[in-house]
């Protein structure tokens, strides 16, 4: 047989073919890949947003790193002000852990832990008791 | 519709294309269905693109394509270790075509022969089954499976020629027979 004969024919035969048909467990396979993944729609990135959007969330960076530096360089008084009564009550804060909790934290701690394995103790022990009750 | 129930729709339209692809070109079910998930996981991950595209058939049919030649080119050598254990593996099934035929024993002969076909181009070796595949399915032409498969010209005629070969011994068919 000519070689073009045999392409002409078996092109023929192999096009003929039946599309051989997925196994039935790709289908369960795959959704259970995907539902360990995020959802699609949480997936999609930045730049696969519509273009108004892109530009939306830009110009709004943009306001919010121009308001962030605004205040950095010249706070209004009662932001200032705000700021300083934050770091007051944030160091009254730090003296009262260093001095009156830390100490006492492990102490806690331990007593916390002994607590509960007591009561886990004691809720086995009722299990058993009641469990050697009900099985008499 | 959910983002999860329009996934669910778009691999049932396009699972059939993905794995046919895969396993004409792999030769092993086993090892199609694992690319046929790895494809849909990257049309998962690219879906707001992809999901509702004309060219989504495609973008699935290259993806398949890319990640099948990757993964003879990654597993060739146990490929061939194993390949003459797992050769008859994967029989298509008769039931549904049968119920279709009009004359039972000339179709019976005609499904007879498809099978023993596509059994025999499974059964070919990497690099003969690839280059026929590209060829008649996706009909590619010698010069784009040669860039394809980074090989020369001469290798892509050689090797789909002694395809056709095999292909026509298996099937019997004599060198006359048009």
């Amino acid at each position: 047989m000519d070689p073009a004969d045999l392409e002409r024919l078996l092109d023929r035969r192999l096009k003929a073919l039946p599309r051989p048909q997925a196994p039935r467990t790709l289908l369960p396979r795959v959704m259970a890949a995907a539902s360990r993944h995020a959802a699609p729609e949480a997936v999609s990135g930045w730049s696969t947003w519509p273009r108004g959007w892109r530009a939306a969330a830009i110009a709004a960076a943009l306001m919010l790193a121009a308001g962030v530096s605004s205040l950095l360089i010249a706070p209004p008084a009662p932001v200032a002000e705000t700021a300083r009564t934050a770091a007051d009550t944030a160091a009254i804060m730090r003296v009262i852990w260093d001095v009156l909790l830390q100490p006492a934290a492990t102490y806690l701690v331990v007593i916390g832990i002994a607590l509960t394995l007591a009561c886990a103790a004691a809720w086995a022990a009722l299990e058993v008791a009641l469990g050697g009750a009900s099985q008499r | 519709m959910t983002g999860a129930a329009r996934f669910e729709a778009f691999v049932r339209e396009y699972q059939d294309m993905v794995f046919a692809t895969a396993v004409r070109l792999l030769g092993r079910e086993s090892d199609a269905e694992d690319v046929a998930q790895t494809v849909f996981m990257r049309a998962f991950e690219r879906f707001a693109e992809i999901g509702d595209s004309p060219s989504a058939a495609g973008w699935l049919k290259t993806v398949t394509t890319n990640l099948c030649l990757n993964h003879l080119s990654r597993y060739r050598a146990r490929w061939r270790l194993f390949s003459e254990m797992e050769r008859d593996a994967g029989t298509p099934r008769l039931e549904v075509r049968i119920a279709r035929m009009t004359s039972a024993h000339e179709d019976l002969e005609r499904v007879e022969e498809q099978e023993r076909l596509e059994r025999a181009l499974r059964r070919l070796p990497d690099h003969q089954r690839v280059p026929l595949v590209l060829f008649h399915f996706d009909e590619l032409s010698y010069d784009a499976i040669a860039e394809t498969l980074g090989v020369s010209l001469a290798k892509v005629k050689s090797d789909i020629h002694r395809g056709r070969e095999a292909l026509r011994q298996e099937l019997s068919i004599p060198h006359g027979s048009r």
